[in-house]
Parts: structure tokens; sequence; C-alpha cells
């Protein structure tokens, strides 16, 4: 049992160094006098329960998970690229896409506005619905998507630093659609079963090609430490060096996340939403954005695996926040090009994306697995 | 079976699909920085009514003769003859049933009925849209403060490729035409 003061001490050994709110903020400096703003975080230094909650948040892994680039950052990269998704669509299609609600700046705070409404819409339960499952599955969905920030790195912010990160990872987000058959499963209607099962059937074609070609990076670079990899990444990105993984990985991602061309689960104009087809409200905001958290995830992922994760110019104020910003951006560009592909692309039917995933896109696995073994096997990563 | 063209589904190879691919994500590209879209923002933007557009009725009571034609030949009924102080019967014209076919304004052998270019009207009830010859006299108005309009867009084909063409909107909406 430890102490309140160990306790505290812990956190504060771990916390995350942010230099532009630990810093003083000095107003004015004479001879004899200096007046400055004490900084945020020492406001609560002496208080007692305060100065505990405090030195919680800005402990690593809370932080990570909590904040950057966990469950925030995740709220903040969703809400635009929603917006974004819907605007570039309209934009290719000849239309204008959300814009009354805030004309000056092109209707931005839209899904804001739509969550809103989520928020005090009634939530109906219908008789037929296993109702316990029916409501607890949405909020499960918060387990397999924020765990693996546990052990998703971003630079010196991290919760777990353990060898196995990235098949630690993708087990964990594989969880998700477990979540989402279960949820198609207590729904209880055709159009949710129907949806249900053609998840079932994506979650078959892309989660092996998607294990093999993360795995051909971990073979090319020697480990499965995500800072390990980012490291050996640090002149040479790894889409240089093995770029039919990234393609294979890239693909998959589009199959894991149901985008366009393989958003046959959620096909709206077919099973109208599928799995999702029976909740309203709140709940349906939770749900609608399982797809987006889970690219958000796999985003990351591949912007560690294969664009160098958080190497870019170190931004001095930002101390420790410098390395998750440039991963947040990596994967926010990654995030814009997958949504992108809604605008001109139809939808693949189940057997022909079924058929992609075991034949043309289990070929390239199998070649960039090749390729890293014959990388890996002549130390590549050491050389460069 | 003559006449009969049979048409094979397109069967392009691996490295066509990939061209195919490129194309579609190129012409996405294109339109995402770029869009040729010609939507007109309807309270904002008006079109513009071309010459001859049948629109809302104005009645021109010094004109009239009182000779019918115009509530014989309204294939909806929705000319009605009224008696006026004066002994003679003037039209009015009930919109509910009101078709814009304008046989009335053909069909009038002293042309005591004119177009203008605007039918964007509202009605709070079904009994506000019969109007009678008083109003028919004075024709649509829309006040200052409730108009929404700040454009005048029209199609044009510039090159072979339909264009729209925007100008500011006129301090007189409604144009009363012979």
């Amino acid at each position: 049992m430890l102490s309140y003061n160990a306790l505290l001490e812990m956190f504060r050994q771990n916390s995350v160094g942010i230099p532009l709110i630990t810093r003083k903020v000095v107003l004015y400096h004479t001879a004899t006098k200096i007046a400055y703003i004490p900084p945020v975080t020492s406001l609560f230094a002496k208080i007692p329960v305060l100065n505990l909650i405090v030195a919680l948040l800005f402990w690593k892994p809370f932080f990570a998970v909590l904040f950057a680039p966990g469950l925030v950052c995740m709220l903040i990269a969703l809400l635009p690229i929603i917006w974004f998704e819907r605007k570039v669509t309209a934009r290719v299609q000849w239309r204008y896409g959300p814009l009354e609600i805030s004309r000056e700046i092109g209707g931005l705070i839209q899904p804001m506005a739509d969550g809103m409404r989520y928020f005090f819409q009634e939530v109906i339960t219908h008789r037929e619905a296993h109702r316990p499952y029916f409501l607890q599955f949405p909020l499960l969905t918060f387990l397999p998507v924020l765990l693996p920030i546990l052990v998703i790195p971003a630079g010196a912010i991290y919760a777990i630093n353990t060898p196995y990160s990235i098949p630690i990872a993708i087990a964990l987000i594989s969880l998700i659609p477990m979540i989402v058959v279960a949820i198609g499963w207590a729904s209880n209607s055709k159009y949710a079963y129907v949806g249900s099962l053609r998840e079932a059937l994506m979650y078959f074609s892309y989660e092996i090609i998607l294990i093999i070609a993360a795995m051909s990076m971990v073979v090319l670079y020697g480990s499965a430490n995500a800072i390990e990899i980012v490291k050996e990444q640090s002149v040479v990105p790894g889409i240089v060096l093995n770029p039919v993984a990234a393609l294979v990985f890239f693909i998959a991602i589009i199959m894991a996340t149901s985008r366009f061309p393989f958003e046959i689960p959620e096909a709206d104009q077919e099973v109208v939403f599928g799995p999702y087809i029976e909740y309203t409200g709140i709940i349906f905001g939770v749900v609608m954005t399982i797809a987006y958290e889970k690219l958000y995830l796999l985003c990351l992922l591949f912007s560690i695996l294969f664009l160098g994760g958080w190497n870019g110019p170190f931004i001095p104020p930002l101390g420790d926040l410098s390395p998750v910003l440039w991963l947040f951006l990596k994967a926010f560009v990654l995030m814009m090009i997958f949504v992108f592909f809604r605008t001109f692309y139809g939808r693949y039917r189940l057997d022909q994306a079924l058929k992609i995933g075991w034949s043309t896109l289990m070929g390239f696995a199998i070649v960039s697995l090749g390729i890293s073994l014959g990388l890996g096997a002549i130390n590549i990563a050491g050389w460069l | 079976m003559a006449g009969v063209k049979k048409i094979k589904p397109p069967s392009p190879d691996f490295l066509e699909t990939i061209k195919l691919h490129l194309d579609a994500f190129g012409v996405g590209l294109r339109e995402a920085v770029k869009p040729s879209r010609m939507t007109v923002q309807y309270p904002r933007e008006l079109r513009k009514r071309p010459k001859g557009f049948r629109g809302m009725l104005v009645f021109d009571i010094s004109k009239c003769i009182s000779c019918f034609q115009c509530a014989f030949v309204c294939p909806a009924n929705a000319i009605h003859m009224k008696k006026a102080p004066n002994g003679k019967y003037y039209p009015c014209v009930d919109y509910a049933k009101c078709i814009f076919c304008h046989f009335c304004r053909d069909t009038c052998s002293k042309g005591a009925w004119k177009t203008t270019n605007f039918m964007d009207v509202a009605f709070r009830s079904v009994d506000e849209m019969l109007l009678t010859t008083e109003k028919l006299v004075n024709g649509p108005e829309i006040p200052e403060e409730e108009r929404e309009d700040e454009y005048i867009v029209e199609y044009e084909v510039r090159g072979g490729k339909l264009v729209l063409k925007k100008e500011m909107s006129p301090d007189r909406i409604v144009e009363v035409e012979d």
C-alpha cells in the first residue's frame, strides 16, 4: 500500500513536461523585483487533494490514454474529419454539403450540432432487443478503442513500453469487430443481422493481410517495439523500404474501417447502417463513431510503421507534446485521405471484397513479407 | 435477333485496373480542388428568368371590356368574374387553381393581361390565394426587408461547357412585361 506522498511522488516523477504551461511567465523585471505568474501546475501544489488530481492528470500513462494521443485527441480529430468527409464528398459530387449552420466557416460546427441533437434525442430500445446487451455493447467499445493507446507510444508519452507493442495493439484493435457483431446480435432485427454478418465476413477478409503487413515491418526492423521501430526510421521512412507492405496495410485499413469502396457492413443504401440500424439518440452517436475511432487508431499505427511516427522538427515550447503533434498531424492527413475515397468510389459486392482480400492482397502481403525477410537478412535498417 | 446489340462486360487486366483506379482518383482530386458544381443557392441566388416567362399575372383594368374570354378559356377554372360597382364584370384569379398556362393572356383581345418575371410567392392561407381584381392590378410586390437575394445567376454555354454566370441582384426584382 502506497502512502499519499509516495503516490504523489510517483506521479510527479513520471509526469509530462510541457514548458508552455509549466514555465513561469515573467510580467516585469527590475533590478530589485521580479513579478511573474506562477505556472498552472504549481497552483495546486500545496492543496491536499487537488495536487494529487493534477499530478494524476499529468502522469504519463494517464495523460497518454486520456489526452494525447488518446481520447481528447481522438475527439479533436473526429469532429473535423466527419465535417471534411461530408464537405469534400459534396464538392466532388457538385453539391455544397453542410453549410447553413455557420456559413462564414463553411458549416464546420455541423458535427458538434449533430452531437448536441443526439444528446437531446430519446434513446429508444425496441421490444425485440436484448435490452441489457443492446445498451451495454456501445459503451463497451471504449475498451478496445482506448486500450491500444496504452501500447501505442507518442515520443516520450507512453503508458507501457513493451517489446510486443505492435502485436498487442493490433490484437486489441481486432476486438472491435467482435463488439460490432455483438451489437448486431443484440439489436435482433433483420437489417442488423445482415449487417453484422457482413461485418464478420469483412473481418474474415482483411484481418489476415493486416496482420501479415504489420508483421512484415516488424520482421524488417527486427523489433516489435514501436519506439525502436520509429527510431530506426529516423532517416528513411518504412514506406520507402517496403512500399508493398504499405499498400497492403493501406487497403486493409480501408476494409477494416468500412470506408469506400469497402463500405459493405454499413451500406446505407442496402442495409441502412447495418448493425447500428436500431440505435437512436446519443447511443447512435457513440456507435456511429466506432469506425472513425478505429480509423484513428489504425492511422496512428500506419504512421508509426511506415511514415516515421513522431519524427519531425522539435518544437521547444511544446516539449513532450511536440512528437505527439507530429504523430497526430500525420494520422490526421492519413484520415483525410481515407475519407476522401467516399467521393469517387462505388461499393464492391461482398464476394468481390472477399476475393480481393484472399487473392490479390494476400499475394501482395506474402510478397511484402518476402521483401522484408530479404531486407531484414541484409540488415538494411542498420545500414541506413 | 436482328437489331439487338450485345455488349460484353468490361474485363480489364491488372495494369488496366490500376490505371482506372488512378483515373478515378484524379477525377476526385480535380473536382475537390475546383468543383464544376452549378447549384443555385435559392433564397440567396435567383435564376435569371427568360423573356416571356409565365409568372404572376398583372391586370390592366382600363383595357378590359368584360368579354369573359379569359374565364371561358381557363383550363383550371381559376378565373372568376366579379361584378364591380360600375356594373362591369372583372376577373379574379384563384392561385390555388392557376396552372400558369397564360391562356388568359393569349386569348385577351385587348391585351389587358400582362406577365411578370416572378412567381416565388407564398400565401398564409388558401383563402388568400384568391386574388381579387384590386390586388391583380398592382401585381406581386416584395418588401425590401424580406428580400434575401444577392445574386442573379444564369447558365451559359462557354466553349461547349455549361458554366454558371453570376451578377448582382437588381434593386427592383419584379418586372412587368407586355
